[in-house]
């Protein structure tokens, strides 16, 4: 354990081309992959949150059913859709930091939408029906709440970076951990766990761990930070 | 002009029963106040007027007007008073010009010029429920519920509020005013019609004599 520790540090110390080149591009994977879920499943999981209708529930199952579904799974479901004859094997991704982009995005997707559900709908139980006193449409009260819970967003991005930077299934299977182009931290940790090479993977995992606990410091510095009126939403003057 | 009217209506959540009302039509221009204790149905029966719960079974008849509600619990929205009273007046009016004045007008008003680049969120509960009167009158309503509006509110500022309502009901025909309050001065001042409200049923129907008007309130 001290050695692997001692390998980490002087890794980083020494800045090490190769582990500096896989994080930045766990770094890079996975920020896009947290964006891009976070694009598309927060204004979905706001919309499921407010929606008046019979099939609420059973959207609802259906997006926690999702959330629970195995990332190999995930990975698979990416492989297919990526693969030659798939219906997007015409994109050529398959093998590339796009491809991992696309399979971890699918992963984390269900993600940011069920935390956003979950916000929205404890909001909408604050403030919802103020709103549509007011007379606020769906997508006003699904822009304004989110903006309500804007420091919340902030939680739901980390989390979903946290969650895709940690896995290693789904961008093994669609990535394939190629040296220099697709190979990421986890990937790389499994690839030295399975040569032997106790001691890097380790070191390797030290990394990760270090990134992570980064991303929990810039979470507690965003809680820390105050939030005053709205300087973003500037309206007319009264 | 049509009345709001509930026929063989009942509420429950889940297998309590909280409001249970056979026949009630309310009319344009005969503000009506709400009483009874806590628990009473007020607050479910101003939701049901508004359309924000539907009844478990019956029928709620509103006329196609515009509803604007006053909550007890004036929760506000993280963004500037300003902005959510232009944004309560643009929705309510569809026009920027006439939103812009109307918002003005209200913030004037209610006496909450000095807050209104403020968070509306940030603000005292005296002041949120100022707003809150302020965002439903905004919308222009025809139908004007209020629940408990100056619960939170110091005597000058209930005053202030019960005043600028009573003028808004005055110069806005027709509109429906239905109100929950404890405060026997607030209903004597702004309704002609009392329901007495126990345990989900309305248990009185009083139309008292008009009361000469508080001093001050006018």
């Amino acid at each position: 354990m001290s050695e692997s520790l001692a390998l980490a540090w002087q890794l980083l110390v020494q800045a090490d081309a190769t582990v500096m080149a896989v994080a930045w591009r766990s770094l890079q994977v996975s920020a896009w992959a947290a964006l891009l879920a976070c694009v598309l499943g927060v204004p979905l999981g706001a919309w499921l949150a407010l929606l008046r209708s019979r099939a609420k529930p059973v959207l609802a199952a259906l997006l926690g059913t999702y959330v629970a579904v195995p990332a190999v799974v995930v990975g698979l479901v990416a492989y297919v859709l990526l693969s030659r004859s798939g219906p997007l094997g015409f994109l050529g991704w398959l093998y590339s930091v796009k491809a991992m982009v696309l399979a971890q995005t699918l992963l984390v997707l269900p993600l940011a939408a069920m935390l956003a559900m979950q916000i929205v709908h404890q909001s909408q139980q604050v403030v919802g029906e103020r709103l549509l006193s007011m007379g606020a449409s769906l997508p006003w009260r699904v822009l304004l709440l989110l903006h309500h819970e804007r420091r919340a967003w902030a939680t739901v991005a980390i989390t979903c970076f946290g969650r895709a930077i940690a896995e290693v299934g789904t961008v093994m299977m669609v990535g394939g951990n190629i040296e220099g182009f697709t190979r990421v931290l986890t990937t790389a940790v499994a690839l030295e766990t399975s040569q032997g090479n106790l001691a890097m993977a380790m070191a390797l995992g030290v990394v990760l761990l270090g990134l992570v606990l980064a991303l929990q410091l810039v979470l507690l510095a965003l809680k820390a930070w105050p939030l005053g009126a709205t300087p973003s939403l500037r309206g007319p003057a009264a | 002009m049509s009345a709001l009217t509930l026929r063989q209506v009942q509420v429950a959540y889940g297998k309590k029963r909280v409001l249970d009302v056979p026949e009630l039509q309310l009319h344009a221009g005969e503000p009506t106040a709400l009483v009874g204790p806590n628990g009473s149905g007020k607050t479910t029966l101003l939701r049901l007027l508004h359309g924000l719960i539907a009844p478990t079974r019956g029928q709620v008849q509103r006329p196609p007007v515009p509803v604007a509600m006053v909550f007890q619990q004036p929760a506000m929205l993280r963004l500037r008073c300003a902005r959510l009273l232009w944004l309560a007046a643009w929705w309510g009016s569809g026009s920027v010009r006439q939103a812009a004045q109307q918002s003005a007008h209200w913030l004037q008003a209610l006496q909450l010029q000095e807050v209104a680049q403020q968070c509306a969120s940030q603000l005292s509960l005296g002041q949120q429920q100022r707003l809150a009167l302020a965002l439903a009158l905004a919308k222009q309503p025809r139908v004007l519920l209020l629940d408990e509006p100056t619960a939170s509110m110091d005597a000058p500022n209930a005053a202030l509020a019960e005043n600028t309502v009573r003028q808004f009901i005055q110069h806005t025909q027709p509109v429906w005013l239905v109100m929950s309050s404890h405060h026997p001065q607030q209903v004597a001042t702004l309704a002609t019609r009392v329901l007495h409200l126990d345990r989900g049923r309305v248990v009185a129907d009083e139309r008292p004599a008009p009361q000469a008007e508080a001093p001050g309130l006018s």
